[in-house]
């Protein structure tokens, strides 16, 4: 879909939601919950409790902020990932809350346990990287695109997208090895 | 183009591979709808205050309507001319005389007695009654009277049942003066 009719599309949808067309909510949420969902489990390094939660979240404030949403400055999927992202980082400040508070009366099996330590560390190294780092990880790993595809939308050489994708990487490896 | 990325996954690979995401049918029909009842709601609040709002023009219509209104006024009778009954006029009747003339001032027959040369005494004693009755103007009377009897005869120094105080006053006082002027020769 061409970008201006993206934007004429959501515009339009955004429109007849908020003068309380039902339809159009169920066709902007049917077109964009796969995508959250997987961000976030993503982001969530697999962990559905978490996804789950970030997801019902994330969905109801955006039906609460829907007049918030600017088509002309972005897709519906990206304003989603954005309060996603927040609302994880919001989550993961209260499980580590709670995490310390509950240390010493974890009774679960110490494979499930570390497994979902390292799945909370990768998840908080994730949601420390900066954006562009974030973005051009979740375009390799979540989309599965191809470096060239990635500069192609990004209207940078594969080069400038290998770097990118070299710097991300390591960002990440030196956040994850700090929560370890 | 060689993808760096694209060879043997390493440990990081696997850390940033996405978890396989199974469809959760239920998670996403609960999600909606929740988002559902957020809409339903907003939508019922909409229309309250619109209802609201309604309500409220309404009401100030209602009240502007009352005050702009007038104090009630008791029913007044109107006032009906009624005009008198018309006398049938007799076809033969001849037609009214023309109004007698309005009668001239005091100052105005002692002018007009003045510049008459025939009935100058009869308007100076008109000027003269007038100035006395109407105006209770004493000098002018007693000016004009005695004019009347400067202008008259001998005849009318004679008292008479027609003439007022003054008149009578003024003509002992010449009788008077006429009898000194006898006497004294």
């Amino acid at each position: 879909m061409q970008a201006g009719d993206r934007v004429e599309r959501e515009r339009e949808l955004r429109r007849a939601v908020l003068a309380g067309e039902e339809f159009a909510w169920r066709t902007l949420y049917d077109d964009a919950f796969a995508g959250l969902y997987a961000y976030v489990l993503w982001r969530c390094a697999g962990l559905r409790d978490c996804a789950d939660e970030v997801t019902q979240e994330t969905w109801l404030i955006a039906v609460r902020r829907l007049r918030m949403f600017d088509p002309s400055a972005g897709s519906f999927a990206a304003w989603l990932r954005g309060i996603a992202a927040n609302v994880m980082r919001n989550h993961f400040r209260r499980e580590e809350r709670r995490a310390r508070r509950t240390q010493t009366l974890a009774n679960e099996p110490l494979a499930v346990e570390e497994s979902r330590e390292q799945a909370e560390r990768i998840a908080l190294a994730l949601g420390s990287l900066p954006a562009h780092y974030e973005a051009v990880l979740r375009l390799k790993y979540l989309e599965s695109r191809s470096v060239a595809g990635i500069a192609a939308e990004r209207g940078e050489s594969p080069k400038a997208v290998e770097s990118l994708l070299s710097r991300a990487r390591e960002t990440f490896r030196q956040a994850y090895l700090r929560l370890e | 183009m060689h993808d760096i990325f694209s060879g043997e996954p390493d440990s990081l690979d696997a850390m940033l591979r996405p978890a396989s995401p199974l469809t959760n049918d239920v998670l996403r029909q609960a999600v909606y709808d929740r988002t559902r009842l957020v809409l339903h709601r907003r939508r019922r609040l909409r229309q309250l205050a619109y209802a609201a709002a309604l309500l409220v023009s309404f009401a100030a219509g209602l009240l502007v309507t009352r005050f702009s209104m007038p104090s009630p006024v008791p029913p007044v009778t109107p006032d009906v001319a009624v005009a008198p009954p018309k006398q049938p006029i007799p076809p033969d009747k001849p037609p009214a005389p023309p109004a007698p003339p309005q009668p001239r001032s005091a100052f105005a027959l002692e002018w007009q007695a003045f510049d008459s040369l025939q009935e100058r005494g009869a308007l100076y004693r008109q000027a003269g009654e007038r100035y006395l009755q109407e105006e209770h103007d004493l000098q002018s009377a007693l000016r004009c009277l005695g004019n009347y009897l400067d202008n008259g005869t001998e005849q009318d120094l004679a008292i008479s049942s027609d003439d007022n105080w003054l008149l009578m006053a003024i003509k002992v006082a010449r009788q008077k003066e006429k009898r000194h002027a006898k006497q004294s020769g």
